[in-house]
């Protein structure tokens, strides 16, 4: 209860009334999550390319919660979208969007590069599983939660993400995950301090390098950003996770150069 | 544990999640728990809450799971309803909105949560501030996802006002609640084979209007405004699709909207290429009748002469506009009826107006005159005690207003406390300097208490210093001019007096006021036989006034022609039938003649009129004693007297008098006698204010009107108390330290409270405890806007008896809290550069604190320059009157009637300082009533 008092009070912070802002105050700790409040200007991908790609997959039904429209509203809006490549549908998405943006609360929101994702697409279908285990969303676990879920991708440019005010006009808030930033998961392993970025286990155990991830402010989104849907039916194997967590602290050891990095963290006493 | 669940064979492969099984084990906490996000999941432990639950009500549908936690769900909201904050280890004010909002979300998400629905129905929206104190903003919006639920619930129309409110967007409501509105009513009234609901049109229109008012008042952009109303209007469109229908109603936007930005907006959704022009609507959205202005009228008429019918007319009319605010949320129209009937039976029936005006109120709580006829009917329903309940009530919610504050100050004439009435007059009149009302109110107390040559002079002050156009509007000037008659007359120089009435007859014939005070004159100088001409000839012109009559039958008593008194005063109870005066006089002349039997019946008569009446008391017990003495009796000198005291009494009404007054000197609100006044009103029973977590059940024990109540007795005792002797000092300690102990406990559930808690607790000048008491409150309500308010009060004031030195911290101290108030909402905005000016300005030293005030307070000075513009403009906004009041309460106590614009325009920091300290209560108060015009708790 303690961390989810603390990510109420310090990190997931309030919309203003017209929406997700574009601009964040980083000294207004109403408006601000702590995660970004301290951000090191320095820091490697706050001054990424503002033209490279990011991929953010989020559960179709928390969005229409979000936005307090009616179960069932939006897929058939995305469906009409994606099928038509985007030639009709748009101002419905839109106007979706606009709800969700008002009523969704400025987060700490995961993102990967898309460039170290493109292969799981193209091998047709399955993605939507082969993407959960490569992000390590371990909670999408339709064994668990009943049901399949649909999930949808956003693909943006580091350009979208909001802007921090202490920060030049080409760079953008993209923070290193901490387990401060988000509820406890157990498919969670910080990276080691001084990285530039995070690394996700890859839940398949499959990966010999871990992908990167980075957190920034909760973003407006636009229908130009939807890129699929698809829907995760593939029960997590809960047995499989130690053995991707000790494969995915291993990279790390080897990437970071520090051999006993994390050494006791899985360690069973 | 509830094996009923059978969740093994519903999760074969996975296994039975960990929540689940705690659920079987103890349902309760397990709901609690998850809600307020400590519930361990395993793996799903990032889920969001709402979204796991949602989907297990899909998965195990069927299964006792689903009834089972709607049950438990339900059980929670009743137990936990007034809690601010969840009585459980951990939990904090965030953990426990975050608990609320998810809740809502669930309920509003899921149909088959039907019970827990039911039970947040049994409390909101009748409970609004409870979740509205814990709402930050719409991504942290209890208050919100609680109109979403409910919407979705709706089993019959109970709601249906609450969304015609919340579409109008009154001032009380954040603009994005707006939308709810449309969103209950688009679920009240789904789409059916009938194609688009009116109700769903009309909706969407009023919001229309609501938004651009939103704009229009200032605080809105446009562009955001447009936006909202065509994205509602699109996804509507949307889901109810009659193109041609939609069409229809934007075409007839032109008619239905008042906003002529609303106007715009619906004609940019007309499709390309057809006609923008605008029609008359169709004939399924329904339309004002044109005539109801005339009938109404006409039907006042009617009432005010008693006319047989005139109410069963009246309640039609009511009912029919009634039914066309119901139907379509335009509350335009039944309120002023509503008011305009109700001051017309006021006199015959004054309950029916108490009615009356109750419903005005209702349909609109924003428009001024509900509230001032409500006060007068009660004043003539001899209801002193909740005449003045209201009347505060009403300068409360309407401190912009003049007449809210002169018709409290006749119910304190009433209740005999004329010293009060003329501070509260005095104060209107500093305050409003503009408006010649209160001046003549004033003037009518000064010639209640007989001080004739006071009353004179400030007369001839009024008449020289307002402009032939202003005197002639609404013939205020005439009615200074008959008063200054009256005042002379009284002080027998009848030829100044007669002159002035001539002029004043000469300028408008018709008014009937001076033509009485012309025959006055002449009854003073025993010209009776032309007084009584004059009478005659006024009534023939006037039949529907009492003034003459009764001046009549004062020439005709005073003569002792008791036949032909008793002649005029039947034809005036035939028009007047409830006017107790005249039976009395009928008794009288009755008794006069030796008729005692007949004196017996008029007796009678007054008594069911109003059984109360002593003078009908006594006299009916002389009577009687005198006819089973079988005695027979002409009238006495003494009863003789009493009969002309009944006639000479003065009312508001006969004789309105205008007196100019010293207006610098009333300056500051000066009103400690309304302690008096409030010492009267029985205090509310309190429960036990030591039953620490039982708080809730304390909130329940005294309705949330007995807490409005306490909360405005406070209240206004803070704003008007203004001691002048050490003996007035004491009183209002005591009063108020009375008053704190009604708070203590109720301070723990009720935001309201806190917050006037604190103010009161400022007046004290306890200032370390009040502060620590109002940043609990802070933490325990972060939504309530008036908590956040006090706070930043007390930190100012605390910075400024201190003399505190500017440092970082102190700064902090006393800025964030003003900050917070605009992240409630942003209009607030204004009220934030007036509190965080005047609080740099508490510091001591530094360059900063001088150049942080400046910078607030030419924002504030640019907003006030602008508004002033605008206004000069005429700009149509609803808040118009409240904000045009506002700019100009602080260009005149605040800047001193200086335009500031820019930084240059305060480089010389003086005379603004010297302005804030003579007029700090003033300026306090105009920030109490910005915050409360914009906030419920």
């Amino acid at each position: 209860m303690a961390h989810e008092n603390y990510l109420q009070e310090r990190v997931f912070r309030r919309t203003p009334a017209n929406g997700l802002p574009g601009h964040i105050d980083d000294q207004d700790d109403y408006v601000c999550p702590e995660t970004f409040r301290g951000l090191d200007p320095n820091a490697l991908f706050v001054a990424a390319d503002l033209g490279l790609p990011l991929l953010r997959i989020e559960e179709l039904e928390s969005m229409e919660t979000v936005a307090g429209a009616a179960r069932g509203e939006l897929k058939p809006m995305v469906e009409a979208y994606l099928s038509s490549g985007g030639r009709s549908g748009e101002p419905e998405l839109r106007d979706f969007f606009t709800r969700w943006s008002r009523r969704a609360q400025i987060r700490p929101s995961f993102a990967a590069f898309h460039a170290d994702l493109e292969d799981l697409f193209e091998t047709g279908q399955g993605w939507e599983d082969r993407l959960r285990d490569a992000l390590g969303l371990i909670h999408f676990d339709p064994g668990q939660r009943g049901n399949a879920i649909d999930v949808l991708v956003f693909c943006y440019d580091v350009r979208e993400v909001p802007r921090l005010r202490r920060l030049e006009v080409n760079q953008r808030p993209l923070a290193v995950p901490t387990v401060l930033d988000s509820r406890f998961s157990v498919a969670f392993c910080p990276s080691p301090r001084d990285t530039a970025y995070g690394h996700v286990v890859d839940l398949s155990g499959n990966v010999s390098e871990p992908r990167r991830e980075v957190v920034h402010p909760t973003m407006p989104l636009r229908p130009g950003n939807l890129w699929r849907m698809g829907s995760i039916r593939k029960t997590v194997d809960g047995g499989l996770l130690p053995v991707a967590r000790q494969l995915h602290l291993m990279a790390l050891r080897s990437l970071s150069g520090r051999d006993d990095y994390a050494m006791t963290t899985d360690t069973k006493e | 544990m509830n094996a009923s669940l059978q969740l093994e064979s519903r999760f074969s492969g996975g296994g039975v999640p960990a929540w689940l099984r705690s659920f079987e084990e103890d349902p309760e906490n397990a709901v609690e728990t998850l809600l307020m996000g400590g519930a361990d999941l395993g793996h799903l432990q990032v889920v969001e809450p709402v979204s796991l639950l949602l989907g297990w009500l899909r998965f195990l549908e069927g299964s006792d799971f689903v009834a089972t936690f709607d049950r438990v769900l339900a059980s929670w909201i009743g137990r936990r309803w007034g809690h601010p904050r969840l009585p459980r280890r951990g939990a904090t004010a965030a953990l426990t909105a975050t608990g609320w909002l998810r809740a809502m979300e669930l309920i509003g998400q899921a149909e088959e949560l039907t019970e827990s629905a039911r039970q947040l129905r049994s409390h909101f929206p009748d409970d609004r501030p409870f979740l509205r104190a814990m709402s930050e903003g719409p991504s942290r919006d209890p208050e919100g996802r609680a109109w979403l639920a409910v919407a979705r619930h709706q089993t019959d129309d109970s709601l249906r006002e609450s969304w015609w409110t919340l579409c109008s967007l009154p001032p009380d409501v954040p603009w994005y609640h707006g939308e709810y509105g449309v969103d209950g009513l688009r679920h009240l009234f789904p789409p059916g084979k009938k194609g688009i609901a009116p109700q769903v049109a009309e909706g969407l229109l009023r919001l229309a209007d609501g938004l651009a008012g939103r704009v229009e008042d200032g605080w809105l952009n446009e562009r955001d405004a447009r936006a909202e109303f065509q994205r509602l209007a699109r996804t509507t469109s949307r889901a109810y699709p009659f193109p041609e229908r939609w069409t229809a109603v934007w075409r007839s936007s032109g008619q239905k909207c008042r906003q002529e930005l609303a106007r715009s907006w619906a004609e940019h959704l007309l499709p390309a290429g057809g006609s923008r022009k605008p029609v008359h609507p169709p004939p399924w959205l329904e339309q004002p009748d044109p005539r109801w202005p005339q009938r109404s009228k006409e039907i006042g008429q009617l009432l005010h002469r008693g006319a047989t019918g005139a109410v069963e007319k009246a309640w039609q009319l009511i009912q029919e506009q009634a039914e066309y605010a119901r139907a379509t949320g335009d509350n335009h129209d039944v309120p002023h009826t509503l008011c305009n009937l109700a001051a017309k039976v006021g006199w015959d029936q004054p309950e029916l107006a108490i009615e009356w005006a109750a419903m005005a109120r209702s349909f609109n709580p924003w428009d001024v005159y509900g509230w001032t006829v409500g006060v007068s009917a009660l004043l003539k329903a001899n209801k002193l005690p909740a005449a003045l309940q209201l009347a505060m009530q009403a300068i409360d919610q309407f401190p912009e207003n003049s007449a809210a504050r002169s018709v409290t100050a006749e119910v304190l004439i009433r209740l005999g406390r004329l010293d009060e009435a003329e501070r509260l007059y005095r104060e209107t009149i500093a305050r409003f300097p503009e408006e010649i009302v209160p001046r003549n109110a004033l003037a009518h107390v000064m010639r209640r208490q007989r001080r004739m040559s006071e009353a004179e002079s400030l007369y001839r002050e009024t008449l020289t210093r307002f402009s032939d156009r202003q005197l002639a509007r609404a013939g205020l000037g005439d009615m200074a001019r008959a008063g200054l008659a009256d005042v002379l007359m009284r002080q027998k120089k009848f030829r100044e007096a007669e002159n002035l009435y001539g002029d004043v007859i000469q300028r408008f014939p018709p008014n009937v006021v001076p033509r009485c005070g012309l025959a006055e004159v002449m009854r003073h100088q025993g010209r009776l036989a032309e007084a009584e001409k004059l009478y005659r000839e006024i009534i023939f012109d006037f039949p529907d006034e009492l003034v003459p009559r009764d001046a009549l039958a004062t020439v005709l008593i005073s003569q002792r022609r008791w036949q032909d008194a008793k002649d005029v005063l039947l034809e005036t109870v035939n028009r007047f039938s409830s006017d107790v005066r005249s039976y009395l006089a009928l008794a009288s002349c009755a008794r006069a003649e030796g008729r005692l039997d007949e004196a017996k019946e008029w007796y009678r008569v007054a008594l069911k009129c109003e059984p109360e009446n002593v003078l009908a008391q006594r006299g009916l017990a002389w009577t009687d004693k005198h006819s089973q003495s079988a005695e027979t009796s002409t009238i006495s000198p003494e009863d003789e007297q009493e009969l002309m005291e009944l006639f000479a009494r003065e009312g508001p009404e006969s004789f309105p008098s205008v007196i100019a007054s010293e207006l610098e000197s009333a300056a500051e609100p000066d009103a400690s006698g309304v302690l008096e006044t409030l010492a009267a009103i029985p205090l509310l029973p309190v429960v036990d204010a030591n039953s620490g977590l039982g708080a809730p059940q304390q909130q329940r024990s005294m309705r949330q009107s007995d807490i409005q109540t306490l909360i405005l007795d406070s209240h206004l005792l803070r704003r008007w108390a203004r001691p002048r002797s050490e003996e007035e000092a004491g009183k209002l300690a005591e009063r108020a330290r009375q008053l704190l102990e009604k708070f203590v406990g109720i301070e723990e559930v009720s935001a309201l409270a806190a917050s006037e808690g604190g103010l009161l607790r400022l007046e004290s000048k306890e200032l370390d405890a009040t502060i620590s008491l109002l940043r609990k409150a802070a933490e325990r309500f972060p939504g309530s806007v008036r908590v956040r308010y006090t706070l930043a009060r007390a930190e100012r004031e605390a910075a400024g008896q201190e003399r505190r030195s500017f440092n970082e911290a102190e700064a902090k101290a006393i800025t964030q809290p003003w900050q917070g108030l605009v992240h409630l909402d942003e209009r607030l905005g204004l009220a934030k550069w007036l509190g965080l000016g005047r609080a740099w300005l508490a510091l001591q030293d530094g360059h900063r604190v001088q150049e942080e005030a400046r910078r607030n307070f030419v924002q504030l000075g640019d907003w006030v320059s602008k508004t002033r513009e605008r206004e000069r403009g005429g700009t149509s906004g609803p808040d118009r009157s409240f904000t045009t009041w506002w700019a100009n309460q602080l260009d005149r106590y605040l800047f001193g009637g200086k335009t500031v614009r820019h930084a240059e325009d305060l480089a010389d920091m003086q005379p603004l300082e010297e302005n804030i300290y003579a007029h700090r209560l003033i300026l306090d108060d105009l920030e109490e009533s910005f915050v409360y015009r914009h906030s419920i708790t």
